[in-house]
């Protein structure tokens, strides 16, 4: 790393300042805009400097910087904090039923059908959607793969949440509805198919 | 940090966190782990080979050489279409070239010196990778992982409101369930742009094939290597006809001379001795995330120009980027480092995850100590799994089972947990089991015990 742009180095101190102040901000008795204002635009004038200096190597690298301090700030605060008699949350997460509770198997199978095979054929038609219109609007092939080959895992990671999200099927039929025929169409205007 | 998020929306994430959290827990607690320890899949190298030859650099002159013995000796078998020569490289200072029916350590001279044997490496590579499952099946397995992960980092935010403002309280000795919540939030906060950018990587390439697929049934009329040809460049044309070997000489020369700032990694020769046969150098760019730029030659060493993983198109070089985003191979041991510690607090993330419910559950007055016992099974099973296999690779050799040892412990040990002897907790004794796992595999490892 000799040859290392000074200003990856510089953003790497950017974002080590701005776990520090962040730290400083969040440990304040009162919420301040200001404190915690300064840390998050530290962080991404570091982020920003780091890009600069030597692409996304030089961003990588910078942000190892950042996590590292944080890490050491936390073995710290695990290293000093007194033995607590502070009660452990007991927020239930309906995942299995408790004892007198009904299954409800088919109410969770459906929702592994939509969460998992079928938001994957959602967020597949609408990542091969997106490249027909990279297609359409003049990008090379390359870029349009490479960013179809991107949103594949970011929608179904995005569509998976975002459905656990909702309380009702229909809304959740319709939100994989909707990427699903538009990047159907898509394709169809835009494809081979 | 109180963001305007309602108590139902915080409600469903958790439920939603949970739900995905459990489902994938185990698998996914073993591909961080493997994750993990594969990050050193150089060293490991090292480690299980000691005595293979090492060079910090080999001439051009000598990889002729070597390309022509290797191929010399498989005179009479089926003509090999690709063969490759990893160069060296400062975390595996060594040149080995591998075929279709072999691979071999050669000398700074150019001579075969040894066969490779790096079993375990490449066991722990691939149970990473796809679970030890041949074909595209187990990397699409593991890129939905990555996935799952990305949604778990989405849920979990949006299930803690207070997740950020609490990012540096760990009350590490807090017990019944505080301290083991803080250490799930907090590693989870603070390692969030390293797990967010190795769950997409991950995701990226594990279901790269299953895009790839999609966008040959869509726009290459289901031809998919012309889906993955703009990116990484495509294969020639064969002629199978005989030929004299191609220079590689040659085009190593011409690299040095006219990219002296670039590193070659590996040589890879298609189809050799074949008239249609042609050379592609793959070389490391400084201060790059790509894995290299494909530098293209023909048979007689000539330049044919470069597939522009380097400075092509954008989308060229993102995809280039993944694989050393993910591995953590771009800056040297401090990176690795850093990658370890990261994969780490990440492993420890999803293990916390499912303790986390059982104690909850546990506090709620519901006594399930077979789901206790299992996950106790999980948690220190594999890395005893793996240790074991570790062993056995040094004992018994390259040739030693080791996908075989390895899911059969890693099956066995919860399930004995569960149902042989759920009560007492066998925490502790799965604990004590590992460390002597580790310490057996230690002692071996440094006085080089061997029963082959």
């Amino acid at each position: 790393m000799s040859e290392t742009a000074p200003l990856v180095w510089i953003g790497a101190a950017g974002l080590v300042a701005a776990v520090l102040q962040l730290r400083r901000a969040w440990g304040l008795p009162r919420r301040s805009a200001a404190a915690n204002g300064i840390g998050w635009a530290l962080m991404l004038v570091g982020a920003a400097l780091a890009l600069a200096g030597n692409g996304a190597w030089g961003l990588a690298v910078a942000s190892l910087f950042g996590m590292t301090t944080a890490a050491l700030l936390l073995a710290h605060a695990g290293w000093t904090s007194p033995k607590g008699k502070g009660r452990a949350s007991d927020r239930k997460a309906h995942m299995l039923p408790d004892k007198g509770e009904p299954r409800r198997l088919g109410r969770r199978l459906l929702t592994f059908v939509l969460t998992i095979p079928l938001a994957f054929v959602a967020a597949l038609l609408a990542a091969l959607g997106v490249r027909a219109l990279a297609g359409m609007a003049g990008w090379s092939e390359a870029d349009g793969n490479a960013t179809a080959l991107l949103l594949l895992p970011l929608l179904w990671g995005i569509l998976a949440f975002w459905l656990l999200m909702l309380p009702r099927r229909g809304a959740q039929c319709a939100l994989l509805a909707i990427p699903a025929a538009a990047g159907f169409g898509l394709i169809l205007v835009g494809g081979a198919i | 940090m109180t963001p305007a998020i309602s108590k139902q929306a915080v409600q469903r994430a958790l439920s939603g966190h949970a739900a995905i959290g459990l489902l994938a827990s185990a698998l996914l607690y073993l591909i961080c782990l493997t994750g993990t320890v594969v990050v050193f899949y150089q060293e490991w190298q090292r480690i299980e080979q000691p005595d293979a030859p090492e060079m910090a650099a080999i001439t051009p002159d000598a990889v002729q050489r070597a390309v022509a013995a290797v191929l010399a000796s498989e005179k009479g078998k089926p003509a090999t279409t690709h063969l490759y020569v990893h160069m060296p490289v400062d975390g595996l200072p060594r040149t080995t070239i591998t075929t279709d029916h072999q691979a071999v350590h050669v000398d700074a001279d150019g001579r075969i010196a040894m066969p490779e044997e790096n079993a375990w490496s490449e066991f722990l590579l691939h149970a990473h990778y796809a679970l030890n499952i041949p074909g595209l099946v187990g990397m699409t397995i593991v890129g939905i992982f990555g996935v799952m992960i990305l949604a778990l980092s989405l849920s979990g935010i949006v299930a803690h409101p207070r997740i950020f403002r609490d990012a540096f309280r760990l009350r590490a000795r807090d017990n019944h369930g505080v301290g083991l919540a803080d250490w799930h939030n907090r590693l989870s906060v603070w390692t969030l742009p390293f797990s967010l950018a190795i769950a997409l990587t991950g995701s990226m390439i594990g279901l790269g094939a299953v895009g790839a697929y999609g966008l040959a049934a869509a726009f290459y009329k289901n031809d998919v290597e012309a889906a993955y040809a703009p990116i990484f460049g495509k294969e020639h044309g064969a002629d199978a006809s005989p030929a004299p070997l191609a220079n590689v000489s040659a085009a190593l020369t011409w690299l040095a001379s006219n990219h002296p700032e670039v590193r070659p990694t590996y040589v890879i020769l298609h189809d050799p001795q074949t008239r249609g046969q042609h050379i592609q150098l793959i070389a490391e760019h400084p201060r790059r995330l790509i894995y290299g730029e494909t530098y293209q030659f023909g048979a007689d060493g000539s330049y044919h120009g470069k597939v522009g993983m380097s400075d092509g198109h954008m989308g060229q070089q993102l995809a280039a980027s993944t694989y050393n985003l993910h591995f953590g191979n771009y800056g040297g041991l401090p990176v690795k480092l850093a990658y370890i510690l990261f994969g780490l607090a990440l492993t420890v993330v999803v293990a916390t995850g499912t303790s986390i419910w059982l104690g909850k559950r546990q506090r709620r007055g519901l006594h399930e100590p077979r789901l206790r016992a299992g996950w106790d099974g999980v948690i220190w099973g594999v890395p005893i799994a793996l240790t074991l296999t570790f062993l056995a690779r040094l004992l018994l050799g390259n040739g030693a089972p080791l996908i075989a040892i390895f899911w059969t412990l890693t099956i066995a040990i919860p399930l004995l947990a569960m149902f042989g002897r759920p009560e007492p907790r066998p925490k502790r004794l799965i604990q004590r089991l590992f460390v002597a796992a580790l310490l057996a595999a230690l002692i071996v490892a440094v006085t080089g015990m061997s029963m082959v």
